[in-house]
């Protein structure tokens, strides 16, 4: 337990809610202080918000996106042999393609070949001619599956297949992988993969065999590159109170992609307004009087005397005190963008693309132009001006970041969507005490338009 | 919705009679707190600055638990700016040890010895001011703040057995300053009837 001392009762008794008035001049100060804190935390605020929505904006069009395009994602997740619980079908149009023709008679053919081969060894003879049974079944089979779509397990099925004794299998194992191995062995071995491959192979050589558009677009040189029209609004922050923390941008650019990788380069234009202020100091207009100028005199014949006759010239008066005055000017600036931006794809599916993005932008001042003042002194005399805000910098840079969403369009066209977060190297203006390095989240909005096909 | 309740949200609307009434109402107070921790009233003033920018971006985030809270709260955030700033200033240690031998027998005096009503605030303000930096944080902790020994360990970084020790001898040296002022004051010659 803690002793009271009698000291500390008579010392919180005598300075118990005792106060001390601050000094008039800090008065002032500490209440502008206050007032700009509470702007400050009002403006923080709000960034806060902002950063929040453009976030869960990008997030919820991630996932429309990605739900939009899930059925795709499951016919591929069908194709692929390394998906373990699906069951492979074999369709009408797969079986009834020229090549797939082709394919059943090159079966025949090495068949044929396979059979020669084999007539001398006795215990395998029996068993080919088996096979060659069988083969002829397998084909009556797939002209079968040309009307019905069913599963490659009915189709193995209804072709009973006799059992190959291990010699055979052994001796078709160490022969290089083809049709009729692939046909012989599917009921055996692993009989969904090997249809798989099959259909591949397929599939491959009718790509092979599709005519090629001719003309510009077959252009080997223009293979990967691609030209985008794209408009970024960004938000700004760490910039001045003053400035408008909008920026829009638009921009014109080529990118050049290849295994996932790409490079995007061009120009654009970004458009950002701000309000400039000068300090002046100025004497207050209080009306016009009149000041003697001159005096005639003329004499009056009448009273025989001489009259005078005042001239006066106005003369403007003003306030003896000085006094002072913000003038706030709204600007509009607009920048030449020179963008670099390094890019992955780490999804590339037919319909979208997930990727990374990273780069630098150069700018470059290429007009300010006033669009309004708010100063009407009207007749006051200025004494002198001051100009308060920077000027801003001709040139400068900033890095950015950003994830890529690529949604396919047509063949030709696709729609890109970026959030991004940009840091600017150096302050937008020329003095820059006290003004922190400003950053900024953006979302590029691009159409891209594949120049080889 | 109490006063403080409606003042608070003027004042976070940047209502500018708000802030100033709220001025009114708690930069004095916060002054006085202040200026415990550090006797020139232009550091004092200063950090009073600091607080009340500090206090003004975190308004909104204050939550209001009925009246005095936000008083409280705004001391809290004063007295932990004028640690940070003597701990700032003060180089070495701010534990000293005043001759201890002279001191400790103070501790004795009696209550009648001690009684203040003769000294007016500001002397009771200079006498503790005038105290070595880390004798007078705790004083004030202790006594005005009204910390415990083992808080103000965990606020200062320093054992239990340091705060109460550095408070003990703050008393005896406070004693001791209060009996010298008594003499002097006793000692100046009286004019009139």
């Amino acid at each position: 337990m803690e002793t009271k001392d009698p000291l500390d009762q008579i010392l919180d008794g005598a300075l118990k809610g005792h106060t001390i008035s601050p000094s008039a001049t800090s008065k002032s100060e500490h209440l502008d202080a206050m007032r700009q804190s509470i702007i400050n935390a009002n403006k923080r605020r709000n960034q806060k918000r902002l950063s929040l929505s453009l976030i869960s904006a990008a997030a919820v069009i991630g996932a429309l996106i990605l739900f939009l395009t899930s059925d795709n994602w499951l016919v591929e997740k069908e194709l692929s042999p390394t998906s373990q619980s699906e069951k492979a079908t074999i369709t009408d149009n797969s079986l009834n393609h020229p090549n797939t023709e082709t394919a059943k008679s090159a079966v025949l053919n090495i068949s044929e070949e396979k059979r020669s081969n084999n007539l001398n060894e006795n215990h395998i003879i029996s068993k080919d001619n088996d096979i060659s049974k069988d083969q002829s079944e397998i084909k009556e089979n797939t002209n079968q599956s040309s009307e019905e779509v069913k599963p490659i397990e009915d189709i193995t099925q209804e072709t009973h297949i006799p059992q190959i004794n291990s010699t055979l299998l052994g001796n078709m194992k160490s022969q290089s992988f083809d049709l009729y191995s692939a046909f012989a062995l599917a009921p055996i071995m692993n009989k969904r993969e090997t249809h798989l491959n099959l259909l591949a192979g397929v599939r491959k050589e009718d790509t092979l065999n599709r005519p090629t558009p001719k003309g510009f677009f077959n252009n080997k040189t223009l293979k990967g590159l691609s030209i985008a029209g794209e408009y970024s609004p960004e938000y700004i922050f760490n910039g001045t109170d003053d400035a408008d923390q909008w920026v829009h941008s638009g921009a014109l650019t080529f990118e050049y992609k290849r295994k996932g990788y790409s490079i995007r380069t061009g120009v654009g234009l970004s458009i950002t307004g701000d309000i400039t202020r000068e300090s002046i100091d100025f004497k207050s207009y209080l009306g016009t009087t009149k000041v003697l100028d001159s005096v005639q005199f003329e004499w009056d014949e009448d009273n025989r005397k001489l009259t005078p006759v005042f001239y006066y010239t106005d003369q403007r008066v003003f306030e003896d005190q000085i006094s002072n005055a913000i003038l706030k000017t709204k600007m509009r600036y607009t920048y030449l963008q020179i963008p670099l931006v390094l890019g992955y794809d780490f999804v590339n599916q037919r319909n979208y693309s997930i990727g990374v993005r990273a780069g630098s932008i150069f700018q470059i001042l290429l007009k300010s132009e006033q669009i309004s003042t708010d100063y009407s002194g009207g007749d006051n005399l200025i004494i002198n001006m001051a100009q308060v805000t920077p000027d801003r910098v001709k040139l400068h840079w900033e890095a950015l970041g950003g994830l890529n969403f690529g949604f396919r369009i047509s063949n030709s066209v696709r729609l890109e969507l970026e959030p991004q977060a940009r840091y600017y190297f150096n302050s937008v203006y020329e003095k820059n005490d006290g003004i922190n390095k400003p950053w900024s989240l953006s979302l590029r909005t691009a159409l891209i338009y594949r120049l080889s096909r | 919705m109490t006063e403080e309740q409606d003042l608070i949200k003027a004042c976070l609307k940047g209502d500018s009679k708000a802030l100033e009434s709220f001025y009114d109402r708690y930069a004095p107070m916060l002054l006085g707190t202040c200026m415990r921790y550090i006797p020139v009233r232009v550091d004092a003033e200063d950090l009073l600055q600091e607080a009340l920018i500090k206090i003004m971006s975190n308004l909104r985030g204050f939550d209001f638990r009925g009246k005095g809270s936000i008083e409280a709260w705004m001391k809290r955030i004063i007295v932990n700016l004028s640690l940070n700033f003597l701990r700032n200033k003060t180089t070495k240690n701010i534990f000293v040890y005043v001759g201890e031998e002279s001191l400790l027998d103070l501790n004795e005096t009696r209550e009648t010895e001690l009684d203040t009503t003769d000294l007016s605030i500001e002397e009771i303000y200079q006498l503790i001011g005038a105290l070595p930096v880390g004798y007078r944080t705790i004083l004030n902790l202790y006594v005005f703040e009204k910390y415990s020994h083992q808080e103000i360990a965990t606020m200062l970084g320093c054992t239990e057995g340091n705060s109460k020790s550095q408070l003990l001898r703050a008393r005896a040296l406070l004693k001791k300053q209060i009996k010298e002022l008594r003499t002097q004051k006793e000692a100046l010659p009286v004019y009139g009837n």
